[in-house]
Parts: structure tokens; C-alpha cells; sequence
């Protein structure tokens, strides 16, 4: 017994002496020396964290090092950002935000993070919101869905996705605008919200373009409007939900945050990345090739159209 | 559509692509069977790798992983109780008790064969009737999923062992460890404690093998498991699964296959669900059910074949309509998008010959299966041989390191050791832990369909009846439930909840 | 579950064996059991009433409070009913098979677990390892060791997890945490 413990003592000093020789990569000067995080607060397989997982896959050769995307999803997104927020701001952790994020929820609910805990650095992609009605809905336009709505308070239902989310802003938006009672049920997310839609149990939703596209061609969905100030290119036929009467402009912009902390010099380099990331061809064709709308913003930019946001979000 | 079909087969069997499906299909396996590794990691880290990949090439790789992985994790679940994913969890229950009265051959091969039964079954439904089960799983809403969770949950029931009442205090508690987090409809926050990372629940996987495989370990330092040692002090693995006692197994793989296929067919439900239910349904109609849970044949072949049918079912839905029914499916989806292909109503007019060539790979991965499953039972067997003590505290290291490598967060790890702990408590009280998983895993969902239905009729409960699906279903539910409850009540009171042994 | 239907089979060998030592009875256990849920229900049924916020009606089922509610009660009936059946059972078996001593073990082992997950944040991926796979194996193994499983057990222990750290970091870009916090 002794000896066993004996020679696991020495064991121990062994692999312990061992493993501190592994310890990590010395403080250096130029910034980066090691991978940087781009912390992804949703589950993969949703709109941004595959833009996120783009980003990672194109970043390196502008950045220098390999950008990692970090999953911490949860919470609505809540999880990642409180993560990112209580990190060091040395600029090798990076939040990948959205307006759900970063504008909204902070304002509305009690969550561990505000808004102002974050230093924004590029916009990658904004889209504006595409409100559709299922097939057999008995409206296709602006004006009838607004006069079905108001002659049936509150029966016409539509899938949203969370409580504070892109499509659940939208139509709050929307039915400010409008002055009507509409009832939205929750489906936790873009997927069941769209499956629903389809299937006719719900009347209506909001999307980004790339999720309702094709179900407009197929004729599964009807278009009624787009949240933009013009119309919409890829989708010229599209009026805009302003020229129909309800003046509703609210994209969902995807983009890059760092902890409000972060040294200037290395927010400058990090959005330099980003700036030349933009220009990269490659990356331009697989940002096409998800049919997100690529909109590069810059940092004094992106705060300003950050800042207009809120602002118009708490009139 | 069959020049598309010609070109697509002919470009399944071109070198890249199936050297890519089998090479995926190799490292699934692998990284199911390590316990703490899912397909829904791997496949979502490996993901920005295929951008770069031709279509068949990258996704082909990234479906033979899925598939791989989900047969993988039953390995370890049977030789050392201690799932590999979630999706191998019911097989661990029979799979290990059959590994120690000395017969961890047979479990393994009915495993493996049930497991390419349930998959090329599947996929045969996937190739030949996606289009009208789509359309069908469209009619399904929140009021049929409702209906159809809270008849999942009667399962527990059905898998509480001897006794009811700690079997509902097992799933109350699962159920409760379920509402943590942010509730999706009204983003209340439940039992935060303003502890941030429990904003995002308490996860699964890395819940499932702590409870399952660190308890494993840790009951073992108390009691070392008695396994059936040859007289050179081995384990040895016991004969061969003989032809009959496949052939018995038959009806059984029919029906446990068809619930996979169904339940990986509806949108939101996968393998880890399915396994559960097959097995439940196939102790219910078992001719032995006593034998469950102690080394039966028929549960492991339930288990494994119900979950290996959900792999191609979750496609199906992916593809008609572009709806993800898990993370790995969600995945693939950004795999597609990211070749510029769109699953969704325009996918076979317009990349017809790439869907055609990975159905055939499918269909490829699925026979090659057998042979890698056999290599890998043959590999793995091996691991037994290792002196059980060190065996198992590298499964405690190995599984600690994968909790943490899945999202690089202490948070896994520190859950983890949790579930470790809860798992020697309910074992040492006798108070049974598949209740507990199966109500972490529907209980929320249930709470969330019937929430959601309620918000679709405006808060009238009748929907439930008025929707012709949900009805038919509901009263089926209702009749059945009744049916069981009869019978329990006119058994002869010795074989009823006994308190003690 | 095995091991259950295990426990049962050596504690009714045992019985016969009349150990001396003072063991809880099943009936203890259920008891205790009975108890923990009931709190647990309990508090539960109180944070939710708590946080029941907004003015809703906490017996709404559309609204997020309603669902726990209904848990909690249904874990403090079942607390009852448990508790119930356990003082009126008569047997006085026990949980006999081992005693005292080896379930100390598991606790031992237990705690060793739990500070292994500590230590792979604060010491290393690797020495924590190394460490925790000596240790459990001691524990685990009911005899001393020979030589030669002596010499096995230092081998694995100071490879493995460095073939974890490659694998890891190789195929799935993880850096395993090598010390100092997160």
C-alpha cells in the first residue's frame, strides 16, 4: 500500500511538473497572437450563427490568426451576450450580435447585460422584413389585412418566434403603426414560426428574405409588405409597407461587438478585418449564396445607425 | 426527374463523394461512441469546412457522420453503461445487463443489425414517400404535438420499473430541471437564482452522461460490478446472436422502426425521444415484459432500431420544406444554404441530381454500415479486456473532457458532475432514472405545445378536440390510457407496486 | 434498472448474514426520500409563486407559472403518498449488501470527482487529469496493484491526456483550459 502511494506521489509532481511546461502562450505585443472567439449566442443552425460560421471561415487571412466561433446559446441570446460582456476586453472575444440582442432586450427585460456594455465594430448584414400571409389567409394586401384586423380584434393570429425576437419587434411595430389587435403565438424560433404559417394555422408572419423566398415563388406564401424605406431589390414587386399606408422600418442587422472596455488600437485592427472581410470575394459569394444582404457598416456607422434604432424604438 | 436520378446516382459513385460518406460514416461512429461527443457537435464545428466542398462531397460527409454517430453511442452503452448520446440511453438499460450475465456479443450485434434495419427502412420512406409525409407532418400544430408528448409521457409509466410512485417523483423532478431557464413564450425567467448561465437551462447531453456513465463509475468504487469473467479472469463477450433470435426480434424491429420513422418525420422530435418511446411501446406489448430491464433482447433491439430510423426521417422535413427537427438537421440546413442549394418546396426541380446522389449515398452508407459496425464491435470489444478500474476512470476523464469540448464551457462540465451526483442519489434511494430523462426531455415540450395552442384558439381548450387530427389522436391516447389502467387495476395485487423487496 | 435488481439480489443473500452494523432500513430511505421531494416541491411551488410577475393569474396554464405549479403539487402529493406507504410498511430489510465502508467510498470518490472538475480549470487540463485518473483507479480497484499494474496505470495516466488534448485540438480546434482560471 505504501508503495503505492509512494510511487504515486512522484506520479503526481511528474505530470503536474509536465503539464505546467504546456502553460499557455506568453503575453506578446502584437495584437493578434492567438485565435480569436466570436462568441454565437443562438443554437447552431439558425440565420446567424451560419453567417457567424462564414465570418470564422473567411476571417483568417485578414486577421492573421484563426477566428473560432464559440457557441453559447441560450436564453434568447442573453447567455452569450452576458458571457461576452463579463469577458476581458483584450479583444479576443467578440460577440456576434443582433438587434434583439443589442437593442431591444436590454431595454425591455431585466437581463444581466445592458446595452452599453458593448462597442460596436462592424455591421456585416442587414435585412429588412418580409410580411407574408399563409395561401388561403383572407387578405393579400396592407389595407385588407388592416381591415380584417379591425373588424376581428384579435382573432387574426400569427407565428412569432420569441417574446422581444425579430419577428415579434416586427409586428409590434406593425400593429402600432396600424392600430390593430392581432394575436401572436409564440413558436420559439424562424423554423416552426414558418411551418406554421405554411400548414395555414396561423395567418401571417414576418421573415427575413432568405427564409420566405422561395415560398413566395412557390405561392405557399403571399407577400403583403417590406419594412424598408425602398423597395427591396432581389424582391422589386414587394411594396413597401410605408407606401401601403403603415410606416413600419425595421431591418435585422447581424454584426460584430466587442466588450465596451476594448483598447482603441485593437478595435481599430478588428475592424480593419472586417472592413477588408467585406471586400473579400470569397466571402461576398457565400454571403450571396445564403441570401443574406450583405450591408457593411463601420464602427462610427454602425454605433450611429445603433443609436437611431433605440431612439426610434422608444418613441 | 430520372435524368436527374441517372446523374445523380452516377455521381454518388464517384470517388470523392464516397470516400467522403465513409469517411464520415467511420468518424460518426468513432465520435458517438465516446461519450460527451454527439453528432451535433461535430457536425456543427465540422460544418465551415464544407463550404469549400462540392455538395455531394461536404454534406455526404457530414450524413454519414450523423448516421455513424447514432449508431456509435450504443456501443459504450451496452459494454459500459454509458451512452455515447443521448440516443443510446434506453439501449444502455438492457445492452449492459446483457454485457453482465456474459452476453455483450449477442446485445452488440442485435444492436448493429437493428440499427441498419431501422436506418435502410427509413431511408426507403425518405426516397419514396417524403413528398405526402411532408404535407402531413405540415397538418401537424402545436394541439397534435401537445396530444402526442403527453402520450409519450404515459411511457414513463411503462419504464419506472416496480415502482409508480418514485417514478413520478423521478419524472417530477426531471420535469422541474426542464423549466429552468427562460420560458420560450413569455421569456419569464424560472429558477434563475441570477446565476447567468442557467438563463439557458440545464443541457442534456452533458446532464445524460453524467447520470448515466460518471454515476456508473462512481457506484462501481462501492460495488464492484460482478461480470461474467472466463476462467482466465476476462470478460468474455458470449456466443453469437443465432439467426432465430434475430428472427424473433422481427415484428418488434417492424413496429420500433415505423415510431422512429414517425416520430424523426415530425418537425422538433429526434433519436433521443424515439429510442425512449420504441421501447416503451415494445415493453407494453412485450410477451416478457419482466425481462426489461434485465437483459432483454427485445428492448435493446426496440431502442436501437426506433432511433436509427429517425436519421433519415429528420430529412424529411428538411428537405421538402426546409424545416430543421434538430440541431444536426439545423445544421445541415446551413450546409445546404451555404452550397447555394435552399431545401424547400423548389429543391428537386432545381438540384435534383445532387438530392438523388446523397439518397444514394444514403442508401451506401447504410450497407456499409454493417462492416464498419462489425469492425467497430470487434475494436471496441477489446476495451474490455482493460482492467475494469482503469477502464473506468479514463471514461471519467474522457467524459469530462468531452462535456467540456462541446461548447468550450465549464458551465457542461460543472452540470456534469451534477448529474453525477443526482445519479448516485436516485440509484442509492432506488428511485429510477429513466423517468427523470424522458420528463427533462418532453416535459417543456408539452408545456410549450399546449401553451402555444392555447394562444392559437385564444384560450379555448377545445382545440384540442375540434382539430380532426389532435382529436383522433386524443381519444386513441384516451382509450388506450385506459385500457393500461384497467389492466393494472385487475392484476392480481402481488404483482402490483410492491413497496419493498 | 441492473443495478437495482443487482442490489436487491446481494442485500436478500445478505440478510441471512444478520450484519450487525447500523445500515438505514428501505423504510428509513423512503422516508427520506418522502421528505427531500416534498421540499423540493415546496420551494419550487414558492420561487415560481414568486416570480409569478405581470399580474397573471399563477392557475392560468397560458401563462409560464402555471406549469410549475402544477409540478410541484403533483411532487408533493406523490412526497405523501411515498412517505405514507413507507410507515406503514412492516419489513425492516435493509440496504445490507455493503455497510458503512464502501459507500464512504463513493463519496470519496465523489468529492475526488468534483474537485477534478475543479482543478482541470484552475491546475490544467493535463496534471488534473493525470492525477484523477491515479486516483479513481486506486479507488476503483479492490486489491493492491502488482508491478506491472503499477507500471500500466502511470503510463495511461501521463499519455492519455495528452492524446486527448491532440485529438481534441486537432480535429475539433478545442483548447483544452492549461491553468489559471477559465
Amino acid at each position: 500500500m505504501k508503495t503505492i502511494l509512494k510511487s504515486a506521489r512522484v506520479l503526481c509532481t511528474a505530470t503536474f511538473l509536465a503539464g505546467m511546461a504546456c502553460a499557455g502562450p506568453a503575453m506578446a505585443e502584437s495584437f493578434p497572437n492567438q485565435p480569436v472567439r466570436l462568441v454565437i449566442p443562438y443554437p447552431p443552425g439558425g440565420a446567424l450563427s451560419i453567417t457567424g460560421a462564414i465570418i470564422t471561415a473567411a476571417a483568417e487571412p485578414h486577421l492573421g490568426q484563426p477566428m473560432i466561433s464559440l457557441i453559447r446559446a441560450g436564453g434568447g441570446g442573453a447567455v452569450g451576450a452576458t458571457f461576452v460582456a463579463n469577458s476581458k476586453p483584450d479583444g479576443y472575444t467578440l460577440l456576434l450580435g443582433d438587434p434583439s440582442i443589442n437593442v431591444i432586450r436590454p431595454v425591455v427585460e431585466k437581463l444581466p447585460y445592458k446595452a452599453s456594455d458593448f462597442v460596436p465594430i462592424a455591421r456585416i448584414t442587414h435585412s429588412p422584413f418580409v410580411f407574408v400571409a399563409s395561401r388561403d389567409a383572407p387578405f393579400s394586401t396592407v389595407k385588407e389585412m388592416v381591415d380584417y384586423a379591425k373588424k376581428n380584434p384579435g382573432k387574426l393570429a400569427y407565428s412569432s418566434d420569441n417574446v422581444n425576437g425579430w419577428t415579434y419587434t416586427a409586428f409590434e411595430l406593425f400593429k402600432k403603426q396600424a392600430g390593430v389587435k392581432m394575436r401572436g403565438v409564440e413558436f420559439g424560433g424562424g423554423g416552426p414560426a414558418v411551418t406554421n404559417v405554411l400548414g395555414g394555422n396561423t395567418m401571417a408572419y414576418a421573415g427575413v428574405p432568405s427564409v420566405v423566398k422561395d415560398h413566395l415563388t412557390s405561392g405557399a406564401l403571399k407577400a403583403i409588405c417590406i419594412s424598408d424605406k425602398e423597395r427591396y431589390k432581389p424582391l422589386p414587386d414587394i411594396p413597401t409597407c410605408a407606401e401601403e399606408g403603415v410606416d413600419v422600418q425595421w431591418g435585422a442587422w447581424i454584426g460584430i461587438l466587442a466588450p465596451k472596455d476594448t483598447p482603441a488600437d485593437r478595435l481599430e485592427k478588428l475592424g480593419q478585418t472586417f472592413a477588408a472581410l467585406a471586400k473579400d470575394e470569397g466571402f461576398r459569394t457565400l454571403i450571396g449564396r445564403i441570401n443574406a444582404d450583405l450591408a457593411y457598416l463601420d464602427a462610427k456607422a454602425f454605433e450611429a445607425s445603433l443609436k437611431a434604432d433605440s431612439d426610434s424604438l422608444r418613441r | 426527374m430520372s435524368a436527374d436520378l441517372i446523374t445523380g446516382i452516377l455521381e454518388a459513385l464517384s470517388l470523392w463523394p464516397l470516400a467522403a460518406a465513409l469517411g464520415g460514416l467511420v468518424m460518426g461512429v468513432i465520435v458517438g461512441a465516446i461519450p460527451g461527443l454527439t453528432a451535433s457537435i461535430t457536425v456543427a464545428i465540422l460544418l465551415p469546412f464544407t463550404f469549400f466542398m462540392p455538395p455531394t462531397v461536404g454534406i455526404g460527409f457530414l450524413l454519414g457522420i450523423y448516421k455513424g454517430a447514432v449508431y456509435g453511442g450504443s456501443i459504450p452503452a451496452i459494454l459500459l453503461n454509458t451512452p455515447g448520446t443521448p440516443a443510446a440511453a434506453a439501449t444502455s438499460l438492457d445492452g449492459y445487463a446483457l454485457t453482465r450475465k456474459g452476453q455483450a456479443r449477442r446485445a452488440l450485434q442485435l444492436s448493429l443489425y437493428a440499427s441498419v434495419f431501422g436506418d435502410l427502412f427509413a431511408t426507403m420512406v425518405l426516397i419514396g414517400v417524403a413528398a405526402p409525409l411532408a404535407a402531413v407532418a405540415l397538418k401537424f400544430s402545436a394541439p397534435e404535438y401537445a396530444v402526442l408528448f403527453l402520450a409519450s409521457l404515459v411511457l414513463i409509466a411503462t419504464v419506472s420499473g416496480k415502482d409508480l410512485t418514485k417514478g413520478i417523483l423521478s419524472a417530477g423532478a426531471g420535469a422541474l430541471i426542464g423549466c429552468i431557464g427562460l420560458d420560450a413564450m413569455t421569456s419569464t425567467q424560472r429558477f434563475i437564482f441570477d446565476v447567468p448561465e442557467l438563463l439557458g437551462g440545464v443541457p442534456l447531453v452533458p446532464l445524460i452522461i453524467g447520470m448515466f456513465a460518471l454515476s456508473e463509475v462512481l457506484i462501481q468504487v462501492a460495488r464492484p460490478p460482478a461480470l461474467d469473467l472466463s476462467a482466465a479472469g476476462v470478460q468474455t463477450t458470449g456466443p453469437s446472436l443465432s439467426r432465430s433470435d434475430f428472427m424473433k426480434q422481427i415484428k418488434n424491429l417492424f413496429r420500433s422502426t415505423s415510431i422512429g420513422t414517425f416520430i424523426g418525420a415530425l418537425p422538433g422530435l429526434g433519436a433521443e425521444i424515439a429510442c425512449w418511446v420504441a421501447y416503451g411501446i415494445s415493453r407494453q406489448r412485450s410477451k416478457t415484459p419482466d425481462e426489461f430491464g434485465s437483459g432483454s433482447l427485445e428492448g435493446v433491439a426496440a431502442a436501437e432500431s426506433g432511433a436509427n430510423a429517425t436519421v433519415p426521417a429528420t430529412l424529411i422535413p428538411m428537405l421538402i420544406f426546409g424545416i430543421p427537427g434538430d440541431v444536426v438537421t439545423a445544421v445541415l440546413i446551413g450546409a445546404f444554404i451555404a452550397q447555394g442549394i435552399t431545401p424547400g418546396p423548389l429543391l428537386f426541380s432545381a438540384h435534383g441530381s445532387v438530392i438523388y446522389a446523397l439518397f444514394a449515398l444514403l442508401v451506401l452508407t447504410n450497407v456499409a454500415l454493417i462492416f464498419v459496425g462489425k469492425v467497430a464491435i470487434r475494436s471496441f470489444s477489446l476495451v474490455i479486456r482493460i482492467p475494469n478500474a482503469l477502464l473506468m476512470s479514463c471514461i471519467l476523464v474522457v467524459s469530462l473532457a468531452a462535456a467540456y469540448s462541446i461548447n468550450s464551457d465549464p458551465y457542461d462540465v460543472v452540470v456534469m458532475v451534477m448529474g453525477g451526483i443526482a445519479g448516485i442519489l436516485m440509484r442509492g434511494a432506488s428511485i429510477p432514472i429513466p423517468p427523470f430523462i424522458i420528463a427533462v426531455l418532453l416535459a417543456p415540450q408539452l408545456e410549450l405545445t399546449v401553451r402555444q395552442s392555447l394562444a392559437l384558439s385564444d384560450g379555448d381548450p377545445s382545440i384540442f378536440l375540434t382539430r380532426p387530427i389532435s382529436g383522433s389522436l386524443l381519444v386513441l391516447f384516451v382509450a388506450f390510457f385506459t385500457y393500461i389502467i384497467w389492466k393494472f387495476l385487475s392484476a392480481p395485487k402481488a404483482s402490483r407496486v410492491v413497496s419493498n423487496d | 434498472m441492473a443495478v437495482q435488481s443487482h442490489l436487491s439480489g446481494v442485500s436478500s443473500m445478505m440478510q441471512s448474514d444478520a450484519v450487525p452494523k447500523k445500515i438505514p432500513t428501505y423504510k428509513q430511505i423512503d422516508l427520506a426520500v418522502a421528505l427531500v421531494f416534498a421540499v423540493i416541491g415546496c420551494a419550487a411551488m414558492v420561487e415560481t409563486l414568486q416570480t409569478s410577475a405581470d399580474g397573471a393569474s399563477p392557475l392560468d396554464p397560458r401563462y409560464a407559472t402555471f406549469f410549475p405549479l402544477l409540478v410541484s403539487l403533483i411532487i408533493v402529493l406523490a412526497s405523501i403518498v411515498l412517505a405514507l406507504r413507507a410507515l406503514r410498511s412492516t419489513t425492516s430489510a435493509g440496504v445490507a449488501d455493503a455497510g458503512k465502508a464502501r459507500y464512504g467510498r463513493t463519496g470519496l470518490a465523489t468529492a475526488v470527482m468534483a474537485v477534478y472538475g475543479a482543478a482541470i480549470f484552475y491546475a490544467g487540463f493535463w496534471p488534473a487529469s493525470s492525477v484523477a485518473i491515479v486516483v479513481m483507479a486506486l479507488l476503483l480497484t479492490g486489491k493492491p496493484l502488482s508491478r506491472s499494474e503499477k507500471g500500466w496505470l502511470a503510463i495511461v495516466a501521463l499519455l492519455l491526456p495528452g492524446l486527448i488534448i491532440i485529438v481534441f485540438n486537432v480535429f475539433l480546434a478545442v483548447r483544452m483550459p492549461t491553468g489559471g482560471g477559465y
